[in-house]
């Protein structure tokens, strides 16, 4: 499978590091190493969900409890999950560290993930949603750290994309 | 919440969760526009048929404080779906403010925390 098991590797450690115990998860293909990893990690909770917005409230029950947590989603979940980031998320100020996998974006050869390509900035900006980029995978560790230093400070979500260059060898 | 909510409860079963559904089968806050529960949809049925192991009934005062009592002393995922009557208050105006409701929850659970590893 072309998924990148090293850069999946260099990001379940980024996460690790940061202390994440908890990880809700759709299945998606760039993910699938992720989720793997975590459902084999016997110090990780992996919650697999029916929904992407569940995950809102997995990590929102997870703050309020003082554990960390992250949510692995597909831009298109993301999408999917906008009412409980706005109506729970911003209104409780809970931090949310959200692993976007950015599909529809330059190399995209499926038709069907275009418009969410196209759409997920736009969104993630006027939501106010700050984000880092990951394709390099240098930046991992640093950047994914950023990110949970932030949401931890802010009290608020954060967006991490991954990209296709960080997350599909071919 | 969403229906699929069930299936994951379902498939984790936390033994201390306490699904309660008031269904007064319409959304009152605009009048009292009829829900699906209204015309026949089953929200105890799709619970059992998710798989989550205890569903209770409680259409009165006296069957829903048996089913609650219940369900805390089993250790066990239960959902119990309640039909009420379709009455509201007179405001929805609360006293304590969401934030300050929120981060005195937070600080509970930590009290909570330390009175139990103490």
């Amino acid at each position: 499978m072309p998924v990148s098991t090293t850069s999946s590797r260099l990001i379940y450690d980024a996460l690790k590091a940061c202390d994440i115990r908890i990880m809700s998860a759709l299945p998606e293909t760039w993910l699938v190493h992720l989720i793997r990893m975590a459902d084999e990690d016997p110090d990780m909770t992996l919650v697999r969900l029916a929904k992407e917005e569940e995950g809102i409230g997995i990590s929102a029950g997870a703050h309020l409890a003082g554990v960390n947590s992250a949510l692995l989603m597909q831009n298109h979940g993301f999408l999917a999950a906008i009412n409980p980031i706005v109506s729970l998320a911003f209104l409780y100020k809970i931090p949310l560290l959200m692993l976007i996998s950015y599909r529809g974006h330059f190399g995209e050869k499926d038709p069907w993930q275009t418009q969410g390509g196209a759409m997920t900035e736009p969104i993630l900006r006027a939501m106010n949603i700050p984000m880092w980029h990951l394709s390099n995978p240098a930046d991992i560790e640093r950047r994914v750290k950023d990110a949970q230093t932030l949401a931890q400070a802010a009290l608020h979500p954060v967006a991490v994309l991954l990209h296709r260059e960080l997350m599909w060898e071919e | 919440m969403n229906l699929g909510t069930l299936s994951t409860m379902a498939r984790y079963r936390p033994g201390n969760l306490l699904h309660i559904v008031f269904d007064n089968e319409s959304l009152l806050s605009v009048g009292g526009f009829p829900t699906a529960t209204a015309t026949g949809t089953d929200l105890a049925g799709i619970a059992r048929a998710s798989g989550v192991p205890s569903v209770a009934e409680a259409d009165t005062l006296e069957s829903l404080t048996r089913s609650v009592r219940e369900a805390l002393a089993s250790d066990t995922l239960t959902t119990i779906v309640s039909k009420v009557e379709a009455v509201g208050p007179k405001t929805f105006h609360m006293d304590l403010p969401l934030l300050e409701n929120r981060f005195q929850f937070k600080r509970a659970l930590e009290a909570m925390k330390q009175q139990n590893t103490v």
